[in-house]
């Protein structure tokens, strides 16, 4: 399980594009589903999550639904319409981000 | 599938209260996070025990769990003290301010240092019992309780004191306080809350009062009643800001937790 610094600029980016995939999502859910999906090289903290998932709510990009599931309540978030263009801007930001990465890092085998 | 009982919760939810994490809106997805993490581990092992799965679940991140409550208690109060900022600049709270001053140019009417700390401290008395009535359950999550500690500061800001010189060296002297306080915190917590506690109170209470009265002493003789009047002003002005922003958290908070409100 890699729990690498480099993950920690991306974590809003894949917080919004999990939402953004599904309706809206517990915090528990997020952390197994980013595990399950990286087949358990990231591993999300609920120290690194829950203020993430705060500010988000405070900043009006994400909105809060507390319903009822087996016995307690559940806070469930979703995107708002400001998080859904979020979204798309952070995404195309990390996309641009990989790419100019990989070319850093290629071009040293070409180079050879 | 195996779930938690209605007792399971019950002890995950007193363990949480009992370790000091009172805030409702915290403790309810605290209190799911830790509930959904045993139940995967039950379901995988079968020979795990509830209290086992608990004991071992708190061993490894009760610690963590408290920074972030602590942490988020002080982001929530810096959002509540930002709000505030806002509600004062708004339109209608500039525009009061506007009319109240071009009233003072017209009647030239003059504020005695009395009048001033009398109302004063009759609308922080307003103030409390107007909370205390309106925000009972609210106050039981992390806004309400933070909006409710904010309520003191415009007394603080502007205080019992009709004196703004005296005010701004106070205000100075909070800051500095509540900076170092936040810094020697855990350490004082760690050992004695309540003692903490009180000892923290009492210095500042002490410190307050002593400060106030000798910088009230030194610059009063540059302090006459226009510029007492006009801070009067100013000071009503904040106290209307801060109602008005204490009925929007009002609503945002019953909008946000309606059902984690009625379920306790």
């Amino acid at each position: 399980m890699s729990n690498s610094k480099l993950y920690k600029g991306s974590l809003i980016t894949i917080i919004l594009k999990l939402l953004s995939e599904n309706d809206k999502m517990y915090g528990y859910e997020i952390t197994q589903k980013v595990k399950a999906l990286t087949k358990g090289e990231l591993n999300i903290t609920e120290g690194a999550l829950y203020p993430a998932l705060h500010k988000l709510e405070a900043d009006g990009v994400l909105e809060v639904e507390v319903t009822k599931v087996d016995n307690r309540l559940r806070k469930y978030y979703k995107l708002t319409e400001k998080g859904t263009t979020e979204t798309a801007n952070k995404l195309s930001e990390l996309q641009k981000y990989i790419e100019t990465m990989q070319a850093l890092v290629n071009s040293k085998t070409r180079l050879a | 599938m195996k779930k938690l009982t209605k007792q399971n919760i019950q002890f995950i939810d007193n363990y949480l209260k009992n370790s000091g994490i009172e805030y409702l809106d915290v403790r309810v997805e605290l209190l799911d996070h830790v509930a959904s993490t045993l139940e995967a581990q039950l379901n995988e092992d079968n020979t795990l025990t509830f209290y086992d799965a608990f004991k071992n679940y708190m061993v490894a991140n009760k610690k963590q769990l408290l920074t972030d409550y602590n942490a988020r208690k002080q982001d929530v109060f810096l959002k509540v003290i930002y709000q505030h900022g806002k509600s004062f600049l708004k339109g209608d709270t500039v525009v009061l301010l506007f009319v109240l001053i071009l009233v003072q140019q017209y009647f030239q009417f003059k504020i005695d240092e009395n009048i001033f700390q009398y109302t004063n401290f009759l609308l922080l008395l307003l103030m409390i019992v107007t909370s205390l009535l309106f925000f009972r359950k609210e106050r039981k999550t992390s806004l309400g309780s933070q909006v409710l500690t904010s309520l003191v500061l415009p007394y603080y800001v502007f205080g019992g004191k009709a004196n703004p010189i005296s005010a701004i060296f106070l205000c100075l002297f909070f800051v500095i306080y509540y900076k170092l306080f936040n810094k020697y915190k855990k350490m004082l917590i760690d050992k004695n809350r309540n003692l903490a506690t009180y000892i923290t109170l009492g210095a500042l209470i002490v410190c307050w009062f002593s400060i106030s009265i000798f910088l009230v002493k030194l610059t009063k003789e540059y302090i006459n009643n226009t510029i007492i009047t006009y801070y009067y002003i100013f000071q009503l002005v904040a106290w209307y800001a801060l109602f008005k922003s204490l009925f929007y958290y009002k609503a945002e908070i019953r909008n946000q937790y309606k059902i984690i409100l009625e379920e306790n």
